[in-house]
């Protein structure tokens, strides 16, 4: 069952009512906003939409001073706290705990569910990280998408190459364990989403490469490092490392 | 109430790894937004030492003041 408020620009646009009640909200920042809760999307208007990306990428109580000048930069103080409390107000109208407002301070809900805990989580388990004990994961899926691709904001930025590394060092990780356990295809696919996500990271390349040559397959980890040496050539002037070179066949 | 803003903002993030642990294993992949206030996708520059990753840095700077000056004349 569909449930639309009628005012305001908040809606519910699909799921059951009941039961999207009942469920933990999720607040989706790796490859585009999203907030969901069951089966319910909510829709908000892009000012709210960056208040909780914000609170669910700093994950503490911050003042509503800090929010409302990281925000609105360009607004005066007191134009910039109006901005925040309607957003606030928004946000208290989607029916679910998303933000707990305290007198001088902001945070997101302990309820809610913010995607980037979940992928820095399985990041942490294939590369062994203390604290996130588990079953590594072997879907590369959680790891393919950048924070919130189309935004653009200082804040943004920096979070998302800190999770572009995190990314990165999990791909590897993650094709290293396939190709030892001769899930091959996999691995090469993998591989490839960690040469996608930056191509300059020789790890990554060298990777792909063992990947290619332990299927047999030494042109395709010849043409593998003809791209890599290209892009080095042509963007820093330099030459593939001696350990990269060193995988192929001495013929190459 | 004193304004945040609106002074010109710029927004340079530089993220560096070293390839293999050598030596001369340094990468720096540098993003450019020199203004961050209108968005935009950030022109990514790429930097194998500390000096280029340095040169990039200043040049950016000084196009920024630059243009940040030219903003204030109009």
């Amino acid at each position: 069952m569909a449930l639309r408020q009628n005012a305001g620009p908040l809606e519910w646009v699909s799921g059951d009512a009941a039961g999207a009640r009942a469920a933990r909200p999720r607040v989706r920042l790796l490859g585009g906003f999203a907030l969901t809760c069951g089966n319910a999307s909510i829709a908000l208007p892009l000012a709210a939409r960056r208040v909780v990306a914000f609170l669910a990428l700093l994950r503490r109580p911050l003042s509503r001073t800090y929010v409302a000048g990281s925000l609105w930069l360009d607004a005066s103080e007191s134009r910039s706290h109006a901005s925040l409390r309607s957003c606030l107000w928004r946000l208290n109208r989607a029916g679910h705990p998303i933000v707990d407002a305290a007198t001088d301070t902001l945070s997101l809900s302990t309820g809610v569910a913010v995607d980037v805990d979940d992928m820095v989580t399985r990041a942490g388990a294939l590369l062994g990280h203390p604290g996130c004990d588990g079953a590594p994961e072997l879907n590369h899926q959680v790891f393919l998408d950048d924070l919130l691709p189309d935004w653009y904001e200082d804040w943004v930025l920096v979070e998302r190459e800190r999770l572009r590394q995190l990314r990165l060092h999990a791909l590897e990780a993650l094709a290293e364990r396939l190709l030892v356990m001769g899930r091959l295809s996999q691995a090469i696919e993998v591989a490839q989403a960690a040469v996608r996500a930056e191509p300059l990271r020789e790890s990554a390349h060298r990777c792909l490469i063992q990947v290619y040559l332990s299927e047999g397959n030494a042109s395709e980890a010849c043409r593998q490092y003809a791209i890599y040496r290209a892009l080095l050539a042509r963007e820093l002037g330099l030459e593939p490392s001696d350990k990269i070179k060193s995988l192929l066949p001495p013929s190459a | 109430m004193a304004p945040i803003g609106p002074e010109p903002v710029g927004v340079l993030v530089l993220r560096a790894w070293i390839e293999g642990n050598h030596s001369d294993g340094l990468r720096v992949r540098i993003l450019k937004l020199t203004d961050a206030e209108s968005g935009g996708e950030p022109e990514q520059m790429a930097a194998a030492t500390i000096e280029q990753a340095c040169e990039i840095v200043r040049t950016w700077l000084v196009e920024f003041t630059a243009r940040a000056a030219a903003v204030n004349d109009q």
